[in-house]
């Protein structure tokens, strides 16, 4: 035994086990972001469970697990928690029911998922279809069909709410501001008359709008479903607050895979619904983007003139040397400083000076002078900067002295050198850089918390209104999501899943932009170790 | 065109440099004001001597108009213009003489006492209002709205003080030394005024001595009164129509008590005595959970030259001026303790009072000067002995270090120590080095000496892929899956830490049973298999044998058992959550600065170990490990500064309670987390947005140290290594 102790082998087994436990921990991670995330937008079957005392319940299966004791050796009896659904009706989305209660479960050819665009999924029975006060022949097609005809007139209104009526909201905005710009100094009374009439117009015009906007309203409001409930009682549902209704119990694996990936579609491309926690992030993917492209065009070129300074031309002495380390060590000084640094100076300082300046008429309302996208952007930048000269002067470093030398020997200049010689040598390093400048801003999310990511913003940073980029808007960003839906959402069972998928995308983005750059990396380690010398 | 490039790329990369070196400076900035002297400034001296003496003055919350309360009315004074616009002589006085006055804190509600023992209930009003142009007008108005005969003596001191509701509390001290307390009492009818009922009740005999000052709170609830000898009385009003009952009296001093007020929030009492002393008492509590309290002395000021005359409270936190007979006047702080400057002046001081907004103030000499004095003071509750030291706070029984920045009320007072963040910070740290350094640091060993180039190669990216995870996401698998998870199988989580050692030794054992051909052709990266295999055993097993373990040793229940035997509450969100999922972040960084310094130890020092007859594990532990322990040294101090700056792990994962407790099993609050929490409530340039960037100074500063630290360290041992 004491032989065994002297071999020293238990003690590698532990230094192998402390290694075997580090990625038993990332694989585990992974794996469960990936199970969690991955089934949430499967449609699973359609339960009905009907109770020993003879109450029935009817939804989705969501968990199982041993009923708690007060000595945690385990009861042995289990209880599920079903996703009832019909919030409107019973108050909650879920219920947990003891395996022991449980008469029978089966599980119902006709059973029909409605998800709504409020109140979440509805659970029950088709009774009947209405067009106005005429019932429809009860067929899945028809409502369907109806589904889809209320499905257009539903963009329609969106489109007219969101484009025809915010675009005179805007005319009228505008027109407000100017006016008070004028009343500020000093005031035209003719001007101000002709600013009044122009604003009458656009209200005409609004008038009108909501007049066609009410229309199709009601022109959808005539479809209507009967919708039965496991207990029995009857419901009505308008066709136009339906999002989406199959039935799981009816489709095979083929139909429920169009179901699943319809939801992702939807999960990927859609605005959020229900305060985030239904509905897609498309949003969220739109300003974590928008953000990163910012970012790097801010971040890159100034790291990579940074590196060229450092490297190419500042003479290398004490001062060089200690500029580097302090840059080294900015890459770690924590993130909320930058955040602080960004919402003190970007926001309040230059965001402030900006408002004065150029839209005083709109105070007290801030409109630089808050947290936005392009401060955000900047702030991000400042972080990530140290990464990109890093990087980049390391990629300097890596292009051998002796083609310096050549090209200067050739005559060249030293700027030319630079530009046809080091930096397309240097290139994949350099972008090596760039990807984990990206993933790093793609991942952070403390100072953007502070300067200007928020829960829903009403409206993209890019759109069709004149000057097309908005940089003043605040944004959504999926680290935020995560953060907001799983931690601040009056619902967080119900989010959860929703959360899980967020994620597994952001993780997704995360790692494969990492991936990427280990492995041009270790390319160019290998083609530089058989080049130099 | 070269000269060009040249000039573009320094200037571009110096710029770049500077900007992001100014981060600090800026952030430093911020917070330095903090520490700033008040500026004091004598805008104005009006002279009344004419007028002389004048009782009490005011301005309005613009600082406008200031009104002069004289002996036979009230003045009102434009202050832009530096002129009388307005005399008024209430009709209500009848030719009788006003000998004392009393503004109270809510600058409305003013007392006026007679000569022959009436007070007079008056409130000053200021409209404000804005002319065609947008400039501010304040129009001054002043009606008489109670009067009350006190006594038939001249009244020579006088509080009068309104609830804002129903209840008027006046209290009068005679030229004789008559003490006497006024209970006005409106009951509000459906219609119109309703009644008013007012009680009297004589307090002379209660007290030893001769009463000199008094002070009321606003509610009329407690009354207390100076007296000559030094000593301060207490009383208790209940209703109105039922005698107050005298409490306590406690000792000031051996001398007169000259001045008596309370700071805002009618908690804390100050006085000022004959020999110039200027002391805060507040009630404390006498024991633990008993509800009687004692007014103890908490603050001592500086002291004036001379006999204390004068006391104003600001209505906007807990400064105070203070008077006294040499013309001297002085501004305090109550809760930092500070006394921010003494001013010589004119003439004996009559009476101060605080501009309301806490920028002016107002001091009247005896002769009928009353000068203005502008005042900038921002921080004043912020020194480096609040931030840092034990402060006493008002209804607390001793001083603590405490972070509460908000509170529910208007004269809630901020308590910022630094002291429970700071704490917080290394608390969570610690838990995650406790957890990352073994585990880092070992698995680094064997990668770098034990592991086939095969498996480094494979395993080096996954470890830094793991690096690269947003903390957010950790953060949430932290809080929503883990921390529920650990709280009912939290001994099966303790199991851990013996049941992996053990189990893996015994594994180990049991291999070297087995045929050493066997053993030699299993491949290399299968061991790691395995080993991961008798890891997830060892897992699985812990978190069996977990539920028996706590039947077994703790009752069955741990939390309860906790409770019962250490009295300490089991949070959810605890520092072990923390601890996992800050190493979590750590580990990859540690162990990716460790292996790279282990594996470039010089393979010369290898060989001649081995070849000297040293087992592999001796080598390693024995002379790779002592070279390379700078390496190690400086992969702990990057770890650990990851780790003191992590916000979004902390923000999830902890309850973010600012509490100083060592304890696994509950929660902290990190500087970082307190950034992200209340930087977006805090005003612009208030104290709690500048000391909140103090605390970025801090972080940064302790991050840059020790990251200086870890990289100068290395640099040496890159030296050492191409020496050997």
């Amino acid at each position: 035994m004491k032989n065994f102790w002297k071999t020293g082998v238990p003690f590698i087994w532990l230094t192998g086990s402390a290694l075997a436990l580090c990625l038993l921990m990332v694989i585990g991670l992974v794996a469960l972001v990936l199970y969690h995330g991955t089934g949430f937008f499967w449609p699973s079957d359609i339960e009905a469970v009907v109770l020993k005392d003879g109450r029935k319940a009817m939804g989705q299966r969501w968990d199982k697990q041993e009923i708690p004791t007060s000595n945690r050796t385990g009861s042995g009896q289990f209880r599920i928690q079903i996703k009832v659904g019909n919030r409107d009706v019973y108050g909650s989305d879920f219920q947990w029911i003891d395996e022991s209660d449980i008469q029978s479960t089966d599980y119902p050819r006709d059973a029909v998922v409605f998800e709504r665009r409020e109140w979440g999924n509805f659970y029950g029975f088709i009774e009947a279809l209405y067009e106005g006060e005429i019932q429809m022949s009860n067929t899945w097609d028809v409502l369907q069909a109806q589904l889809g005809e209320t499905r257009e007139r539903h963009e329609q209104i969106r489109e007219i709410e969101k484009d025809a009526i915010g675009d005179l909201n805007r005319q009228i905005e505008s027109l407000r501001l100017k006016k008070r710009e004028i009343e500020l100094g000093g005031g035209d009374a003719d001007e101000i008359d002709a600013i009044d009439r122009e604003s009458r117009s656009y209200w005409e015009a609004y008038e009108q709008l909501a007049d066609e906007l009410a229309q199709l309203r009601s022109a959808n409001e005539i479809y209507r479903v009967d919708v039965r409930l496991i207990g029995g009682e009857v419901r009505q549902i308008a066709t136009a607050d339906i999002v989406r209704a199959y039935r799981p119990n009816q489709l095979g694996i083929l139909g429920k895979s169009g179901v699943y990936c319809e939801r992702i579609g939807e999960f990927l491309f859609d605005e959020p619904r229900e305060s985030n926690t239904e509905g897609g992030i498309f949003p969220a993917i739109f300003g974590t983007v928008m953000m990163v492209f910012l970012m790097s065009l801010a971040a890159v070129p100034f790291g990579i003139l940074a590196a060229l300074y450092l490297r190419e031309y500042a003479r290398q002495g004490i001062l060089v040397r200690g500029i580097r380390i302090a840059v080294n060590n900015l890459a770690g000084v924590p993130s909320i400083v930058f955040g602080m640094f960004g919402l003190g100076f970007f926001v309040y300082g230059i965001g402030g000076s900006i408002d004065q300046f150029f839209f005083s008429e709109a105070l007290p309302t801030p409109t630089y002078g808050t947290g936005g996208i392009l401060w955000a952007s900047l702030t991000l930048a400042l972080l990530t900067v140290p990464v990109m000269i890093v990087s980049a002067e390391e990629a300097l470093s890596a292009v051998p002295s002796d083609v310096r030398a050549g090209s200067l020997a050739l005559g060249a200049t030293k700027l030319q050198t630079i530009l046809r010689v080091v930096l397309p040598g240097a290139l994949p390093g350099i972008l090596t850089g760039i990807i984990l400048v990206i993933a790093r801003g793609a991942g952070e999310v403390a100072p953007l918390m502070i300067t200007g990511v928020v829960k829903l913003a009403p409206s993209l940073p890019v759109d069709g209104i004149w000057p097309f980029f908005h940089l003043e808007r605040k944004f959504m960003h999926l680290g935020f999501h995560i953060y907001d839906v799983g931690f601040q959402s009056p619902n967080v069972e119900a989010a959860r899943p929703m959360v899980y998928t967020t994620t597994l995308l952001l993780m997704g983005i995360v790692l494969a932009l990492n991936l990427v750059a280990i492995l041009v990396r270790n390319r160019l380690r290998k083609r530089f170790s058989g080049a130099t010398f | 065109m070269d000269r060009a490039g040249r000039w573009v790329i320094t200037a571009g990369g110096i710029g770049v440099i500077l900007s992001v070196l100014g981060i600090f400076l800026f952030v430093l900035m911020e917070s330095y004001p903090l520490f700033l002297k008040p500026d004091v400034s004598r805008a104005h001296t009006f002279d009344f001597s004419h007028r002389e003496p004048v009782l009490c003055t005011g301005v309005d919350p613009y600082q406008a108009v200031m009104f002069v309360v004289h002996e036979t009315g009230i003045d009102f004074v434009d202050m832009t213009t530096k002129s009388v616009t307005e005399s008024v002589s209430p009709p209500e006085l009848q030719g009788r003489r006003i000998r004392a006055a009393y503004r109270a804190l809510d600058n409305t509600h003013v007392g006026l006492g007679l000569d022959d023992g009436t007070m007079l209930g008056c409130r000053v009003n200021f409209a404000v209002d804005y002319d065609a142009e947008g400039k501010q007008i304040v129009t001054p108005s002043f009606s008489v709205e109670s009067t009350m005969d006190l006594t038939d003596e001249t009244l020579e001191h006088l509080v009068f003080r309104h609830d804002g509701k129903s209840r008027g509390t006046v209290l009068g001290i005679a030229d004789s030394g008559q003490l006497v307390l006024g209970i006005s009492e409106t009951q509000r009818g459906l219609l119109g005024d309703g009644k008013t009922t007012v009680h009297l009740y004589d307090l002379t005999a209660e007290i030893k001595g001769r009463a000199r000052v008094g002070a009321v709170t606003k509610s009329g609830r407690y009354v207390l009164v100076g007296t000559d000898r030094g000593e301060v009385f207490r009383w208790e009003v209940g209703r109105a129509s039922s005698r107050p009952k005298l409490l306590d009296y406690f000792r000031i001093s051996d001398q007169a008590v000259t001045a008596l007020d309370f700071v805002l929030g009618d908690v804390s009492l100050v006085v000022g005595d004959v020999g110039g002393r200027v002391s805060v008492w507040m009630p404390v509590r006498t024991h633990e959970g008993d509800n009687k309290k004692m007014f103890k002395k908490i603050h001592a000021l500086r002291s004036h030259p001379a006999a204390v005359t004068a006391l104003a409270s600001s209505a906007r936190d807990k400064q105070f001026l203070s008077g006294d007979v040499s013309g001297v006047v002085a501004l305090h702080h109550m809760t930092s303790e500070q006394t921010f400057f003494q001013l010589s002046g004119d003439g004996a001081i009559q009476t101060l009072s605080f501009a309301p907004k806490a920028n002016g103030f107002l001091a009247v000499s005896k002769s009928g000067q009353v000068t203005d004095f502008d005042l900038q003071n921002p921080h004043p509750e912020v020194t480096l002995q609040t931030l840092f030291g034990k402060v006493w706070y008002e209804g607390y029984t001793e001083p603590q270090y405490v972070w509460q920045s908000t509170g529910g009320s208007d004269d809630f007072e901020p308590k910022l120590s630094i002291v429970p963040l700071v704490f917080g910070t290394f608390k969570g740290t610690l838990y995650a080095m406790l957890f990352a350094l073994p585990l880092a640091v070992l698995a680094a060993i064997y990668t770098s000496d034990f592991a086939s180039p095969n498996v480094r190669g494979v395993v080096k990216p996954v470890v830094e892929l793991m690096a690269s995870l947003p903390s957010v996401i950790l953060g949430f698998l932290a809080g929503l899956w883990l921390a529920p998870l650990l709280e009912t199988r939290i001994v099966g989580a303790l199991l851990l830490l013996p049941c992996v050692p053990i189990v893996v030794v015994i594994c180990a054992w049991a291999w070297g049973q087995m045929s050493e051909d066997f053993a030699r052709r299993v491949p290399d990266h299968w061991i790691l298999t395995l080993l991961a295999g008798i890891a997830l055993f060892a897992l699985y097993l812990s978190f069996a044998l977990g539920p028996v373990a706590e039947s077994l040793l703790f009752g069955g229940n741990f939390q309860s058992w906790l409770l019962g035997t250490t009295n300490t509450r089991y949070d959810q969100r605890n520092c072990l959550v923390v601890g996992f999922a800050m190493g979590f972040a750590v580990v990859p960084i540690i162990y990716t600065i460790c292996e790279d310094a282990l594996s470039s130890v010089p393979q010369h020092l290898r060989a001649g170990s081995l070849a000297l007859g040293a087992t592999p594990w001796q080598t390693a532990i024995r002379v790779v490990l002592p070279t390379a322990s700078p390496g190690i040294f400086s992969a702990t101090m990057i770890g650990f500064g990851r780790a003191v700056g992590e916000t979004m792990i902390v923000l999830m994962a902890t309850g973010n309670t600012p509490i100083l407790d060592w304890t696994i099993f509950n929660g902290m609050r990190t500087m970082s987390a307190n950034i992200a929490v209340e930087i977006p409530e805090a005003p612009h340039e208030g104290t709690l947005y500048r000391v909140l960037f103090l605390t970025g100074v801090l972080l940064a500063a302790i991050t840059f140290l020790v990251n200086t630290l870890a990289e100068v360290v290395r640099q040496h041992l890159r030296e050492k290594y191409s020496r050997i």
